[in-house]
């Protein structure tokens, strides 16, 4: 399918349609708090354009709190039920690229192991993504220096860019065709493949670092002494882990109510001393340091090892949100960049 | 909705706990005891199948669930053994409960002991404490099927007499194979050895010819057995152990017992040193 | 200049052998944000900087770092009451703390700047111009007023210098009178409106890191037994996470604000412990990093206090 342009008064009657036949899932507004992405209803008006703060996507997919199964004891018997989501069809709208990317991550853990994730599955089987690029670039991005941007287009069915009064649209795949099938959309112009053209290069050269490709995940050092520098200064919050699109970490309770128990997960993060506290009292992460470094080892070193890709997007969250301005920027430059330098000599 | 069907749904529903009953407690120690399940559903209770060296998650509902290995030997059918050391929550309501009392158990989880490599050779088991459950798995299946297998030696240790596990089993284990016990501190009716594992080891000195060495114990333990295994010629590929990490899911997906980019829960818990050789020094 | 006051007095302290590390602000890796840097060579006190961005309470750390030995902490008017009330808790020794106070007009909220005409990625510095702040990018200077830019718990604050201190840096500046802390929505539904807030933790617990009145070795929602809180991010279970950390802070909290500024999803649980300071002012004349009252407020019953049981509003 050719690309088309979309008019911003006319996204209002395209949702319409879309609801339908699919279940839309977009950034809803919550005041001044980052908007998250929810099945949308009849009158929401989801920010579709990029332009405000928003919960990473993956709250959707991972829920943070998701009951696993419920088990009956009533009556003698111990019954137990696995509550599956819903089999339908959705779409995500208006997730930043890097976000839709950071799905993809989820896709690998989630997905492509042993053992599929029956829930997240559910969710992500008969699901449609459309991403956009926003007019404006976040200060925080550093998309380009994790990955080669131009492949991540694969992963979204259509990408939107922001070209003012009206989105460009980009379609990817046939999924992303079927879902603009009878949108009220028009032809495109030489002028609007240069303004697409021109917020893409803009996009690939947000916040570029000064290394690039193999340096990011293979110069990273287990005794690099950066690791204490952050563990001296990190508070030990979740937040970073906790507004990651990548981060997937999760615990499981159970919560009892009656004879019935419901086993539920929810968020944990490798930030968190009991994270890998054992029943005995041993714990192989006992300090911050190992902690600090367990996160963007995890990251940048093992998810590369074990899949190929990199575990960050360069979203830039944790930039933004760092209570103590810890920079992952910042950290990879002095991890990565350095003995790139000394290739360039050599 | 879904009802759980009458197959093991570990492989697509991979959180979904299968009810068992515990048909019969073991008082092993003062703070362990070995419980035997058996699952209510009679297909899974036929079809089940496992592996030395894997590892279940059994749940106490309400409680929540706790990561054992399997103790039992497959070839033992009908039923699955685990061995609990009350230390937290969990394992503190498997010890109230008696027998009769319904768990969850999601299993089996993990890989095994390669013992279809090792048809021929030579076995050498040293453990300590606890550890020795891990090992049984192995030891009575091994044993179930001697012909498979040259020597059969095992060195047990605990810190007292009371603190030896599996008792009932000893004159299996030393009358199909050979059975060497040590303690750290005797009491007076101990006719035994007296000493550590490590040091017991040492004056055995079994020969590392065409064998595979299976240990598991505390940290402690393993950190003075290694030195001792190398001194008498055993090399990284012939030492095996399993792995302790703190496991949620037990199915590769809740990301706390990793070791590097290795999985405990999916490429472990048995790796031989060689693997661990290779690892970053996290535990 | 105060900067540089505070790198001498910094390096005083350090070359004197009298402090084995001064905690300050460092230049952050943008220039509207710092970071905490932890000095222990006097050669490295250039490190330490003093702007309208030095935000964090970095009481937080004496916890950890003044237990054994002395240290140096600059510290903000109200950072002083953050040490002033973990010196009555007895968890730092006033021996073991050489303060370097800082007076100070108020500090600046970072995201505040996005909404205003400049690019937070084009800034290069932040200064005060008087009542004003001075933006500088590489092209423009703009002027933005305190009112749009003061954090939200500086604007009501009258703590202009430090109430005790080793050192005292700087004088105290009134930046703008007459603001008022503003909360839309909190002064009509109160349930509904916190339990509009609380539906959106995530439980991240940045809120609880970063106050130096959380020092619990273990949280009371860390506990497995008993368990008084779940884990799960839902209304209700983080209802009781905030109101039990709210009771905790009464008489402690000294309205920093930092739980408000790290929270990622704009809860401001730093009003509900505001809150109940206001009731134990009113009640027991307590004020929370006070220097003069000489015990915690939940450590000193007198016979006459206000039973709360039978306070009549």
């Amino acid at each position: 399918m050719a690309d088309k342009l979309i008019g911003k008064d006319k996204i209002g009657d395209f949702l319409k349609a879309l609801m339908s036949k699919y279940t839309v899932v977009a950034p809803i507004e919550r005041g001044d708090a980052p908007a998250e992405f929810q099945e949308i209803a009849d009158g929401d008006t989801p920010v579709l354009d990029g332009s405000k703060n928003m919960m990473p996507p993956k709250d959707y997919l991972l829920p943070r709190h998701e009951v696993l199964v419920k088990i009956d004891m009533s009556g003698g018997e111990t019954k137990v039920e696995t509550p599956l989501p819903e089999d339908k069809p959705r779409v995500i709208m208006g997730a930043w690229l890097p976000d839709a990317q950071g799905i993809q991550v989820l896709d690998r853990v989630f997905l492509d192991r042993k053992f599929i994730d029956p829930y997240y599955a559910r969710r992500r089987e008969n699901l449609a993504l459309v991403a956009v690029i926003p007019a404006e670039m976040r200060w925080s991005w550093f998309c380009g220096s994790v990955d080669d941007v131009d492949t991540w287009k694969a992963g979204v069915d259509a990408l939107m860019y922001d070209l003012g009064d009206k989105f460009y649209v980009e379609v990817n795949s046939d999924k992303g065709a079927a879902l603009l099938e009878g949108a009220p959309m028009s032809v495109v112009s030489d002028v609007d493949v240069a303004a697409k053209d021109k917020l893409w290069t803009e996009f690939k050269n947000t916040g570029l670092l000064p290394f690039a490709g193999k340096a990011l995940y293979e110069n990273l050092a287990w005794d690099d002494p950066v690791w204490g520098e952050i563990a001296d200064k990190c508070i030990a919050c979740g937040m970073c882990s906790y507004m990651c699109p990548t981060c997937t970490c999760f615990d499981i309770q159970d919560e009892t109510c009656g004879n019935c128990v419901e086993r539920y997960r929810c968020r944990d993060t490798c930030q968190f001393e009991d994270f890998t506290l054992m029943g005995h009292g041993h714990n192989p992460r006992s300090t911050q340091l190992p902690r600090s470094r367990q996160r963007l080892l995890h990251k940048f070193r093992y998810q590369h090892e074990q899949f190929g890709v990199v575990g960050c997007t360069g979203c830039g969250r944790c930039v933004e949100l760092c209570p103590v301005n810890v920079d992952i920027r910042e950290v990879l430059c002095r991890t990565c960049a350095e003995p790139m330098e000394q290739a360039a000599e050599n | 909705m879904i009802e759980t069907t009458h197959e093991n749904p570990i492989t697509t529903l991979p959180y979904t706990p299968m009810p068992a009953v515990v048909t019969k407690i073991i008082t092993e120690t003062w703070d362990t005891k070995t419980f035997r399940a058996e699952f209510t559903d009679e297909a899974l209770k036929e079809n089940f199948t496992y592996e030395p060296g894997q590892f279940q998650q059994v749940s106490v509902f309400g409680v929540g669930e706790c990561t054992f290995c399997l103790t039992s030997s497959p070839t033992r059918k009908g039923y699955i053994e685990f061995s609990v050391k009350k230390v937290g929550s969990v394992t503190s309501a498997l010890h109230s409960m008696t027998e009769g009392g319904v768990v969850g158990i999601r299993a089996p989880l993990g890989n095994y002991l390669p013992y279809h490599e090792w048809k021929g050779k030579n076995l050498l088991f040293a453990g300590g404490g606890i550890g020795m459950a891990p090992m049984r798995a192995l030891l009575n299946f091994c044993l179930d099927n001697r012909d498979d297998y040259g020597d059969i030696t095992t060195i047990y240790g605990a810190r007292t007499p009371g603190d030896l596990c599996f008792k009932y089993e000893y004159e299996e284990w030393d009358s199909k194979g050979k059975l060497h016990l040590t303690v750290d501190a005797g009491e007076d009716d101990w006719k035994g050895h007296v000493g550590h594992v490590p040091g017991y080891l040492k004056e055995l000195a079994p020969s590392p010819e065409n064998t595979i060495a299976i240990t598991c114990g505390p940290p402690i333990m393993i950190k003075f057995i290694l030195p001792e295994f190398a001194n008498l010629g055993f090399k990284p590929e012939q030492i095996y152990t399993t792995l302790e990490m703190k496991m949620k899911c037990g199915v590769g997906k809740c990301g706390r017992c990793n070791i590097g980019s290795k999985l405990v829960c999916l490429d472990g818990p048995v790796f031989s040193l060689a693997e661990i050789d290779e690892l970053p020094p996290e535990f | 200049m105060i900067q540089d006051t505070i790198r001498q007095e910094a390096k005083k302290a350090l070359e004197s052998g009298e402090v084995r590390m001064v905690i300050g602000w460092g230049a952050g890796s943008v220039p509207f944000k710092t970071t905490p840097v932890f000095v222990d060579n006097p050669q490295d006190t250039d490190k330490l900087i003093w702007n309208p961005a030095c935000t964090n309470n970095l009481a937080v750390y004496l916890t950890k770092l003044a237990r054994d030995g002395k240290v140096g902490i600059v510290a903000k008017p109200c950072d002083v009451r953050s040490i002033v009330t973990l010196i009555r808790e007895k968890q730092v020794k006033r021996e073991n703390v050489f303060i370097i106070g800082v007076g100070c007009g108020g500090v600046v909220d970072a995201t505040s700047l996005q909404n205003g005409d400049v690019k937070l990625r084009e800034i290069t510095s932040l200064e005060w111009d008087g009542g004003d702040l001075l933006v500088t990018t590489e092209t423009t200077k703009t002027k933005l007023s305190a009112a749009a830019v003061l954090r939200e718990q500086c604007k009501e604050c009258d703590d202009r210098t430090p109430s005790v201190s080793d050192v005292s840096i700087g004088e105290a500046v009134v930046r703008a009178s007459d603001l008022k802390i503003e909360i839309p929505g909190l002064s009509e539904d109160r349930q509904k409106y916190w339990a509009e807030q609380f539906s959106r933790c995530i439980r991240c617990y940045a809120c609880r890191q970063v106050c130096p009145a959380c020092y619990c070795e273990t949280c009371f929602c860390d506990r497995i037994e008993p368990k008084w809180t779940a884990k799960k991010a839902t209304t209700d279970e983080a209802w009781m996470f905030h109101a039990t950390r709210a009771m905790h802070l009464v008489g402690r909290c000294i309205s920093c604000g930092e739980c408000e500024r790290v929270c990622p999803v704009g809860i401001p649980a730093v009003e509900l412990a505001r809150e109940l300071n206001a009731i134990a002012k009113e009640r027991y004349g307590f004020e929370a990093g006070d220097p003069q009252a000489d015990k915690p407020l939940l450590g000193n019953y007198q016979e006459n206090d206000v039973d709360p049981a039978h306070h009549s509003e």
